[in-house]
């Protein structure tokens, strides 16, 4: 047949496809048909292997932040220091360092700020959890497609319809620690078609009394940090679309008081507070110019402010920061389907961040300013990208493409990806990629770096197979190799630091995921990784073993569902090189199968084994005293109601 | 590691004996055949607009029949993401992430020469809609549907339909096919 083929100098074209085509019409309809795969769809078509966590796991899992549901997911871990959640995976996650190295987008917005490049994934994040429709991580570097940033992956998080809540949604909850959230939801999706989201929530948590082993003098309050654990925030968020017309944005203000010691200026056990804002705005028009060519216009505005007071063990004893910053873009992709076996991406986009400030006032004991120093950026960015996806042989894609970035105080870079895609029968897919990535220095760094502040850069490549077993059951195994440079390392024969770090990791990944009619769905991942830091040791803060394991299932009845989710974090080391135990932590939550009255609940309890354990801590001003690690919190409980009106 | 090469390789031993037909490429089997299965009013274009809208699976499935000629005009597969374009459609398959849009397309489509297929929804609206029934893919015909829109069906169409809603009589069942 191949020869045929051949001859009539068709596209080679598989078998099965081509079996199908001269099939008479009466003989097609007697055979027999496999149906889809139940679990959940990647929406991406990315050359790696995609996690998603859905809105049903949410409610299942419990899950309150992006946080959590990060955690949840194969070879990625978060780490606490009572300011903010930071995310790791693949040794990316050296303590202190924002999440940042990933990016993170809202309905295709990227939420990092633009004077630390933090994507804020705890209760400063922009999204109150019951918005969230779903939300997929897609390892493997991402600069090809989003430039800057997307080092290690992207997290795509896509919210909710007005037409899922269709009508007005009320909701309370109460947890541990005195903590409180009100939420209200309003959601139509109005005969036209037109769909409106409106949202505003806000929690307010007392906190405890802490208890810090490694402060514990008697000029220190014998460790204990009292009353500054109080954490609050508002959210609103609101979409309105129609047709291909998008316009979405949210505003958060968090408050957080820190009741650690982070430098050996800042005075344990005095009022530290910080505050992050952030809000944006994000308009898009998709739609079809013609058959054959598709079209997505974006605009995009973001802006972040944050302030902080604190104490200082300092003859001026108070210190204030005031960050701020705000940037503009427009992003104009096209997909041309010109030809049947190509998909042809093209596209440019405008950043500018027109404003960038960093201050620091300090005062005197009197409340007089003493000092009051500024700093002001700026950039802007023209970036221009391709790709190409080559349907070469009806189960061989090949997919190349490159992104284009140029910055107005940096050299132009370009961003490469190739990868290779094979699908043997529609159940399996094969995928070998090979890509660069780099992250540009931001208004903090171009602060603390000065002249030296230039580019990082990685360079992965990555196998993945995934293979679905049957409809309900699917097999995902990927072993990646990420290679960065030009890492910022302090050089002591210069006195200062210089870009000329450079680090590797490498592990693999193996993920179970089922998902069975009777309403049972269970996932279990194991990661493996090994990381080595710039200085050629064991990367600090990457536990070689992650274990996830969950199972959620309707319980006899059919009116409350469990979820039973278990996390294995693996030994890791400290900044001073202690090594912590890995710690195995269990959640468990009961939720109600479905409304009752317009009613619904849900109820969690966190750590349920109560484990004492502590995570690696970001603060390395008192060596040998134990401020290398933090410990965390016990059980907490966790109730939320729903009332639909 | 040893673990993902007999992963691997147990993926590659299952791929060697799987000889069925998957869902989605069935249904672009199927859109296929509806090309031939009708009898289109005279055309101008030189091309035969198969478009795909809210499946990228079926699309992608679809896009093995490019190029094939259908009463001698050339056959085009369109993977469309809105229904602004589809009044260029022969043939259009709403996939289920647009059936919500099903009655703006039907607006849009008016009575033109389309053939609208879906998988979920009520018949009423479109042309054909396709159904899994234990393992087969069946179709119902909405005859009165396709006569406003000019479109003649085949007899062959019509006798191996699960079902064929007529104008008048509502719905008549025709000698069952399958079980």
């Amino acid at each position: 047949m191949s020869l045929a083929l051949a001859l009539f100098h068709h596209p080679v074209r598989a078998t099965g496809a081509e079996d199908l085509a001269v099939l008479p019409f009466e003989q097609l309809v007697k055979r027999e048909v496999v149906t889809g795969s139940t679990l959940v769809r990647q929406i991406s078509d990315s050359p790696s292997a995609v996690a998603i966590v859905t809105a049903e796991d949410i409610r299942a899992y419990g899950y309150r932040t992006i946080a959590d549901v990060i955690n949840s997911m194969r070879g990625l871990y978060t780490t606490s220091d009572r300011r903010y959640q930071y995310m790791g995976g693949r040794g990316f996650g050296a303590p202190g360092d924002y999440t940042g190295r990933i990016m993170v987008l809202i309905d295709g917005y990227v939420t990092q700020d633009s004077l630390f490049n933090q994507a804020y994934i705890d209760e400063s994040g922009l999204l109150d959890l019951a918005l969230v429709e779903r939300v997929e991580y897609v390892p493997g570097t991402g600069s090809v497609t989003y430039g800057n940033n997307a080092m290690l992956g992207i997290i795509n998080i896509v919210t909710r319809k007005g037409g899922d809540f269709n009508g007005l949604q009320l909701s309370g909850e109460a947890g541990s620690h005195d903590t409180y959230r009100q939420r209200a939801t309003f959601g139509k999706r109005f005969e036209n078609g037109a769909d409106l989201l409106l949202s505003a929530s806000a929690m307010d948590s007392q906190g405890q009394n802490l208890y810090f082993p490694a402060y514990d003098t008697p000029g220190n309050n014998h460790g204990w940090a009292n009353g500054l654990d109080d954490e609050r925030n508002k959210r609103f968020f609101g979409k309105f679309s129609l047709d291909g017309l998008s316009i979405e944005a949210g505003y958060v203000d968090r408050r957080k008081s820190v009741p650690t010691q982070p430098t050996q200026f800042s005075v344990f056990n005095t009022p530290f507070t910080i505050d992050d804002e952030n809000s944006y705005l994000n308009a898009s028009y998709e739609t079809d110019l013609g058959l054959q060519l598709y079209s997505a216009s974006r605009f995009y505005y973001g802006y972040y402010a944050y302030e902080n007071q604190r104490v200082i063990n300092d003859p001026d004893p108070y210190a204030q920061r005031r960050h701020q910053a705000q940037w503009w873009g427009v992003d104009q992709k096209f997909v041309g389907k010109w030809f049947a076996n190509h998909s042809i991406l093209f596209g440019m986009e405008y950043r500018n961040d027109f404003r960038q400030n960093l201050r620091r006032t300090y005062y005197s004991s009197g409340w007089n300013v003493t000092s009051d120093l500024q700093e002001s950026y700026s950039r802007n960015m023209t970036s221009v990208y391709m790709a190409d996806e080559y349907r070469f042989h009806e189960r061989w894609r090949l997919n190349v493409g490159a992104r284009y970035d140029k910055a107005s105080d940096l050299e132009g870079n370009w961003s490469p990806r190739i990868a290779l895609i094979y699908q043997p029968d529609f159940r399996t897919t094969l995928k070998a990629s090979y890509s660069e990535a780099f992250r540009m220095p931001n208004a903090d760094d171009r602060s603390t770096y000065g002249a030296g502040a230039t580019p990082e850069y990685v360079a992965a490549k990555e196998l993945v197979v995934q293979h679905d077993l049957d409809r309900n059951m699917r097999i995902t195994g990927s072993l990646y190799e990420y290679r960065r440079s030009r890492q910022q390392v302090y050089v002591d024969g210069l006195g200062d630091y210089a870009a000329v770090g450079s680090s590797l990791s490498k592990g693999g990944e193996l993920e179970f995921e089922a998902r069975w009619d009777n309403g049972i769905r269970a996932r279990t991942s194991g990661a493996w990784q090994h990381s080595h830091d710039t200085t050629g040791r064991d990367a600090v803060n990457s536990p070689n073993l992650l274990g996830k394991f969950q199972l959620t299932s309707p319980l006899p009845g059919e009116s409350i569902r469990a979820g039973l989710e278990a996390q294995y974090l693996g030994s890791r080391l400290t900044t001073e090189r202690r090594r912590l135990g890995g710690v195995a932590l269990a959640n468990l939550t009961f939720s109600s199968e479905r409304k009752w009255h317009g009613l619904s609940a849900s109820f969690s309890i966190r750590n349920l084994f109560d484990r004492n354990y502590e995570v690696v801590s970001p603060f390395n001003w008192a060596p040998g005293t134990g401020i290398d690690a933090l410990r965390m919190d016990g059980r907490t409980y966790w109730f939320q109601l729903n009332v639909d009106l | 590691m040893r673990t993902l090469i007999l992963l691997l390789l147990f993926c590659f031993s299952l791929a060697a004996n799987a000889q069925v037909v998957a869902e989605h490429e069935m249904k672009a089997a199927y859109l296929y055949n509806f090309a031939y299965l009708f009898d289109w009013p005279d055309s101008k274009r030189a091309n035969f607009h198969v478009c795909i809208l809210g499946d990228e699976e079926v699309g992608v499935a679809m896009q093995s029949y490019y190029e094939r000629r259908v009463n001698g005009q050339r056959m085009v597969i369109a993977r469309l993401t809105t229904p602004t374009p589809i009044r260029s459609c022969d043939i259009l398959y709403v996939g289920a992430g647009e059936i919500v849009n099903l009655p703006k397309i039907r607006n849009i489509l008016g009575n033109q020469p389309t053939l609208t297929v879906t998988d979920k929804g009520s018949l009423q609206a479109v042309g054909i809609t396709l159904a899994l029934e234990g393992k087969r893919l069946m179709f119902d015909v909405n005859l009165e549907h396709c006569e406003r829109a000019s479109l003649k069906p085949k007899p062959t169409l019509l006798e191996l339909a699960r079902s064929v809603r007529k104008a008048t009589d509502g719905e008549i069942k025709t000698p069952p096919a399958g079980r």
